[in-house]
């Protein structure tokens, strides 16, 4: 416990503590959006569009950030716009965006005289390398969210369960699917400095698959999502810093761990209450 | 109105009026186009030509929906009653929340379709008429001005289906209903209007059934039994545009 306030007093610490934190209150609550709706697939290409932008912008000395959110902006409402999500194109269309985002972020960078930005930081993410304004950022960013998480809650509930029902009863579904990509974009090139690409896209789905397994609410699911994110990226970065190892992929796998613990022991409950029903032979009852 | 698909139509010039008071079964093969119609009905399809308009105003909540349950993703984590309580989302601001009247109403109609007892239970966990039901009161809990129904009995058990029959038949005392069904005896009673829809629509505004109507849903030669206490619905041909005239009115039983 001693080494544990020790370590906090250090600053890089304390900021990559905050980083953790607010990613998982973002990750829990975007990402069980992001699971139940089908749209992890998009994400990804949404954060890899991104990094088109940021190269731009490294390249024109421009601050990366903004160049990042602007593309991912785009891409969100351009792939909105695409519409019908049963066509086959709007996926291939997601691959391409993925690829040549990369491509084009790659290519900038390596043309950006002097001293380039490390390009793995902005993969995988270094979280102890978290600067303080990155944190103020994703803090303001975090309560946005969450105002609005709040404000519309019921309208998410209805168009995450039911989305046809909800377009009947004349719900703007559209705009609410286009605000949760913005959103999403946004968050993921924040978090891109904190965490990197990798560890977004892995607390954006690991917390709520295990959440889901346990929780049967969208706001249960959410609240645990949070405490899994947070759970697990803090033991990651204290595993990484007892095992002298990189902090994202200790994180990543910390969160596999726990998902196959959460699922495997789920499955086995499952199976031991059917096989005691079945022993029974009773069913559950259905009510008059 | 006409809909389609890319290249391919699903319904062709497609024309229907729905009455306060009508009950109207749509019938027709699989792949005929009787949900197409619905969802067009709905406003979920746009139609490729043709509009559809309705007499009161659309957006205060006003339509009851059953989708067909088979399809339906229950994997989404909310319970009965939350599942229920989206019903009374439309014709409200988006920041007015639940109010104790929504809950009231909701319980009122989980009560009504046997589902009380089920309102904690996660969706995940019901059996499929279990879940009928629910989709059932969602679609109730508004008191909606019109209710549509996609194969609104699949899985319900026998003793629900008497249920759901006598509250479709009292909420049709001050609204429309429209039915797609495979099987036209379950609502014989109720049944005021047919509707066939094969890429075509034949409207039959007595609500008869013949023997060729449901050869044509059922690809093959049936035998209509109604049941006792029920009125008896028999023959009228198709009236075939530009073809000849039809077969008059209804025989008697």
């Amino acid at each position: 416990m001693d080494a544990l306030v020790d370590l906090l007093s250090y600053d890089f610490l304390r900021n990559a503590v905050w980083a953790a934190l607010l990613a998982s209150v973002l990750c829990g609550v975007l990402g069980t959006l992001v699971v139940v709706k089908r749209l992890v697939f998009i994400s990804g290409g949404l954060s890899h569009a991104a990094f088109g932008g940021l190269g731009v912008c490294y390249f024109l000395g421009v601050e990366p950030l903004l160049g990042a959110a602007a593309v991912a902006v785009v891409a969100a409402l351009a792939l909105a716009g695409t519409g019908d999500r049963r066509s086959r194109s709007e996926d291939a269309v997601i691959g391409i965006l993925w690829a040549v985002g990369m491509a084009v972020g790659m290519v900038f960078i390596a043309r950006t005289p002097g001293y380039g930005p490390d390009l793995a930081s902005y993969l995988f993410g270094n979280i102890l390398t978290v600067e303080r304004s990155g944190v103020v950022w994703t803090l303001g960013f975090t309560a946005v969210v969450m105002a609005l998480l709040v404000l519309f809650f019921k309208e998410l509930v209805a168009v995450g369960f039911d989305e046809e029902y909800a377009r009947v009863q004349g719900v703007p579904v559209g705009a609410f699917r286009n605000l949760l990509l913005v959103l999403v974009a946004l968050a993921v090139v924040l978090l891109l400095r904190l965490v990197g690409i990798l560890l977004v896209l892995a607390l954006l789905t690991i917390p709520p698959v295990a959440a889901l397994a346990l929780s049967r609410s969208l706001a249960g699911v959410m609240a645990l999502s949070t405490v899994i994110g947070a759970v697990v990226s803090l033991g990651g970065i204290w595993l990484s810093y007892l095992l002298d190892l990189p902090s994202g992929p200790c994180i990543v796998l910390l969160g596999a761990l726990l998902l196959i613990f959460v699922r495997g022991g789920r499955a086995l409950a499952l199976r031991r209450a059917r096989a005691r029903r079945g022993g029974a032979q009773a069913s559950v009852p259905e009510p008059p | 109105m006409t809909f389609g698909y890319g290249p391919e139509v699903v319904l062709d010039r497609v024309s229907l009026e729905i009455g306060e008071r009508d009950f109207l079964a749509v019938i027709g093969p699989n792949g005929g186009g009787k949900t197409t119609l619905l969802k067009v009905l709905l406003g979920l399809l746009e139609p490729r030509s043709g509009s559809v308009g309705w007499s009161f105003d659309r957006r205060a909540g006003a339509v009851g929906y059953v989708p067909q349950f088979a399809g339906f993703d229950r994997s989404f984590p909310i319970s009965v009653f939350e599942a229920v309580r989206t019903g009374r989302l439309g014709g409200r601001g988006l920041l007015r929340s639940y109010a104790r009247e929504d809950e009231l109403a909701v319980g009122r109609w989980l009560e009504r379709l046997g589902l009380a007892a089920l309102a904690r239970v996660p969706l995940a966990d019901l059996s499929g008429g279990q879940l009928q039901r629910t989709l059932i009161a969602r679609a109730l809990v508004a008191d909606p001005r019109i209710l549509l129904l996609d194969e609104p009995m699949g899985s319900i058990d026998s003793e629900s289906r008497e249920v759901v029959l006598s509250l479709l038949a009292e909420l049709n005392r001050r609204a429309p209903v429209v039915v797609v069904t495979h099987d036209v005896t379950l609502f014989g009673g109720l049944m005021k209007q047919v509707a066939c829809v094969n890429r075509r629509l034949h409207y039959h505004p007595r609500g008869e059934v013949t023997a060729e109507m449901l050869e044509q849903v059922y690809g093959c030669p049936v035998e209509l039994v109604t049941h006792g206490g029920v009125p008896h619905r028999v023959l009228g041909e198709h009236r075939h545009p530009g073809g000849g005239p039809g077969g008059g009115g209804p025989a008697p039983p």
